[in-house]
């Protein structure tokens, strides 16, 4: 196996390519690799310092990547050829979409509701965010699914979903940081 | 062959244990340490003195540093500067975070950066940070060499965690001032948790609660097996143990009026009071006797006059816990730092806040720079088989401007460094060959909000029509947390690459004035001086060199490539003996370098492969040991 920085991300891993991504492994290679490639390991020797600044963002940008279910899946679509450019294109399904607006009406109504009774806001807060990991976790467990059968145009248009999901999740974090500076 | 090249006697001797220290460069005191006989310990002055107070006295006949120039405060406030580290890589708004200070600045009209008006001129705060730098680094040499050495072989220099870009690279531009060579800029609670040894558990959490005299600071830590990675940090820049000594002196004042007695708010009154908050750290009650105003205070007091201070840094603690996806629970330890942790209550409230007693047994002033000490000692090579490595995140999001005066977030808060991100531009005018980019560091959106660290110029664009062009920006951090930039434009492969400077940083032309500066005041001559420092450099080369070689010239350089790079060291090693002209040496170096760059990108390309290799989850899973 030769490993260069032209190298796939899993491949820099050693890992199979593929949705379902052992954790662990990937972390502990993460941490072996580290061990020997960053640059406090060449002080002393500049040039080889400067290379391994280069390896090392190279394997973090690699992690980052992989360790993210949304970033990891849009990789696999685009190892795969499939452009995922999806910003532009409006989502037709409107049973989602009307799922979705409803959550954001409840994330503004516990906003409001943040000024009478902080600790019911933060009952509610609760209960989102669990809906909200179960959903991401059901939409990647499909995607699993499509992606292994080969289904990639079914697949992609999952992933305009997962964004919509992993938005709502910024903004429930955004509210909780609110809470507390309440 | 190789071995021949390594044996003769000029070279260096590589078991010579090299010179290296820690600096915990803080804004109120400063520290300097090192590892003596396997120990950290803190380095004294020749009077004895370990916590250098970071003030510098401009005098109109010379310098001075340290507690010489605190002496000054009084006589001569105007050129005595003191807590610098507020204004490194800040801009002229920020000055009013200072508060009062006796000392004069330059006009914003008149100065991009913030300048100081002494005695001996415009001063920047890079240059004031440069000579306490100096003076810690004159300390070091002298406990170390003793005269042997003119120079340390390298210095870890501290820097709190939440530190931007800019204040990273000031302080950096101070030490390159300071003529000190740096290994590593590194965070002061990795430090606090290195010096206390956690990184020989097999791992762990820790918070490291860091309360000085002006600020403080919260960070969570993880370690793993020698790596430890800051999960997050928090604060408060403007709480500290002088917020504890003026809320003493108000509750002072308010008994004294209540008894009828109109005391004077001020200084003196401060001083009393942080008499009788030092001396609560050791009994549990204290008098007080203040113009004609007698009472005592005990702890229960004092816990109460403090507890809305408190309070704030406990909630900083909780939203940094949070932002590490922790409960208080999870943290396996707690360390404290600063002096304000002595007080009993912030004890308390910590312990209480984690649900254990915080680590306290080393002298929470020293504890930071005894673990930059540990660090460096590994990093000069001192201990070529430890284990510890020490990953930081980038503390803030980095991002450029786009339309509108919004950012557009490029790499985001906590993102392991080094990193690299590439991002894409194009034209948006016909026969356009220039485009101007705004890099910014900051968590929201508008361009008004973050802090501006560099606007450059790519010049050189071929003329096209609007968007043909592509021109990809590569965003560098180094493991300093240091950026550098560089640009392409795809279709006609035109490369620029910019070492930026921060927008509150020096101009490249102003680090080489300042210098200059400190050159023509230093005594000898600079040709000398330039030759002696080549041939330094000539040896590092290849002290570097040889060993790689003798392990593994073999295994990865046909023989046509290694008789080149000996023959490029042959020649290295001639004008290093022989050469008077710095720039000789120079070139031999840059071609030995040209012949091995290869060979160091196979060796790069190796390890990753062994790293991989022969190693199942099991082994990755094994604690490593002896590190």
């Amino acid at each position: 196996m030769s490993i260069d920085l032209n190298a796939n991300y899993f491949q820099l891993f050693d890992l199979p390519q593929g949705f379902e991504l052992d954790l662990a492994e990937l972390k502990s290679r993460q941490r072996r690799l580290q061990l020997e490639l960053h640059p406090d390991r060449h002080a002393g020797d500049e040039r080889a310092q400067r290379l391994a600044v280069q390896y090392t963002a190279q394997l973090n940008q690699a992690f980052e990547t992989l360790k993210s279910p949304l970033l990891r899946a849009e990789y696999l679509l685009q190892l795969a050829g499939v452009d995922t450019n999806y910003d532009s294109r409006s989502h037709s399904d409107p049973e989602f979409l009307m799922a979705q607006m409803e959550q954001r009406e409840a994330l503004e109504a516990l906003k409001a509701e943040a000024q009478q009774d902080a600790d019911a806001a933060e009952r509610g807060l609760q209960q989102l965010q669990r809906a909200q990991r179960e959903q991401a976790l059901a939409l990647y467990a499909t995607f699993s699914q499509q992606f292994e059968a080969g289904d990639y145009s079914g697949a992609e248009a999952l992933l305009a979903r997962a964004h919509f999901i992993e938005k709502f999740g910024r903004q429930l974090r955004e509210l909780e940081d609110y809470l507390l500076d309440l | 062959m190789l071995l021949q090249i390594s044996e003769p006697g000029q070279s260096a001797k590589p078991h010579e244990r090299k010179l290296a220290v820690g600096i915990d460069l803080g804004t109120s005191n400063s520290v300097v340490a090192t590892v003596r006989s396997g120990s950290p310990e803190v380095l004294a002055d020749e009077q004895g003195d370990c916590l250098q107070p970071s003030v510098v006295h401009y005098g109109a006949e010379q310098i001075s540093v340290g507690r010489a120039a605190q002496g000054q405060l009084l006589d001569d406030p105007a050129n005595t500067i003191s807590s610098i580290k507020r204004l490194m890589g800040r801009g002229h708004e920020d000055i009013a975070s200072l508060g009062h200070v006796p000392y004069q600045f330059v006009p914003a009209s008149e100065s991009k950066l913030p300048l100081l008006k002494t005695a001996q001129g415009q001063i920047s705060p890079v240059q004031v940070s440069a000579q306490i730098l100096k003076k810690l680094a004159d300390i070091g040499l002298r406990s170390l060499a003793g005269g042997a050495s003119t120079e340390l072989d390298g210095v870890v220099i501290t820097v709190p965690a939440y530190f931007d870009e800019a204040q990273r690279q000031a302080t950096k531009d101070a030490a390159t001032l300071a003529g000190v060579k740096v290994l590593r800029l590194l965070n002061e609670p990795t430090a606090a948790a290195v010096a206390y040894g956690l990184d020989k558990a097999a791992e762990g959490t820790i918070a490291v609660f860091d309360l000085g005299g002006g600020t403080f600071d919260i960070s969570i830590l993880r370690l793993s097996r020698g790596v430890f990675e800051v999960l997050s940090t928090g604060g408060d820049s403007s709480l500290g143990g002088d917020d504890f000594d003026r809320a003493i002196a108000a509750w002072v004042l308010g008994r004294a009026a209540a008894a009828g007695i109109e005391l004077q708010p001020g200084r003196a009154l401060e001083l009393t009071a942080r008499a009788a908050k030092e001396a609560l750290a050791e009994q549990g009650s204290v008098a007080i006797d203040y113009h004609g105003w007698r009472g005592q205070l005990d702890r229960a007091q004092l816990a109460a006059i403090l507890e809305a201070l408190i309070a704030r840094s406990i909630k900083a603690c909780r939203r940094a816990l949070r932002d590490a996806d922790l409960a208080a629970e999870d943290i396996d330890n707690v360390v404290l730092v600063g002096g304000s942790t002595r007080t009993l209550a912030v004890r308390e409230a910590v312990a209480e806040l984690f649900g254990r007693q915080p680590l306290a047994d080393i002298d929470p002033d020293r504890v930071v720079a005894l673990g930059a000490a540990i660090q460096a000692d590994i990093l000069v090579g001192n201990k070529p088989d430890s284990d510890m490595l020490l990953l930081d995140v980038i503390p803030l999001s980095l991002g450029i401007e786009t339309m509108g005066g919004l950012v557009e977030q490029l790499i985001s808060r906590n993102t392991p460094i080094p990193v690299a991100k590439a991002q894409e531009f194009t034209t948006f005018k016909d026969g356009q060959t220039a485009m101007a980019i705004h890099v910014l560091q900051g968590e929201r959106d508008l361009v008004s909000a973050c802090r501006s660290l560099a606007r450059f110029e790519l010049r050189g664009i071929p003329p096209m029509v609007a968007g043909a062009a592509k021109i990809r920006v590569v965003f560098q951090v180094d493991a300093d947390g240091l950026l550098s930039v560089s640009a392409e434009e795809l279709g006609s492969a035109v490369k620029a690459s910019i070492d930026i400077k921060p927008s509150y940083g020096l101009e490249d032309s102003d680090i080489s004035r300042m210098l200059e500066d400190s050159f023509s005041h230093a005594e000898g001559d600079m040709q000398a001086r330039a030759l002696a420092e080549q041939q330094v450099e000539a040896e590092r080369v290849l002290e570097a060199l040889v060993p790689a070689l003798e392990a593994d010239a073999a295994a990865l350089l046909s023989e046509a490539e290694q008789a080149e790079i000996v023959a490029a060291m042959e020649v290295l090693l001639r004008q290093r003996q022989q050469a008077s002209e710095p720039r000789a040496i120079e070139a031999a170096i840059e071609q030995l370098a040209k012949v091995t760059d290869e060979f160091a990108a196979r060796r790069m390309d190796r390890s990753i492969k062994q790293a991989l290799q022969g190693h199942n989850l099991q082994e990755f899973e094994q604690p490593s040991g002896d590190s």
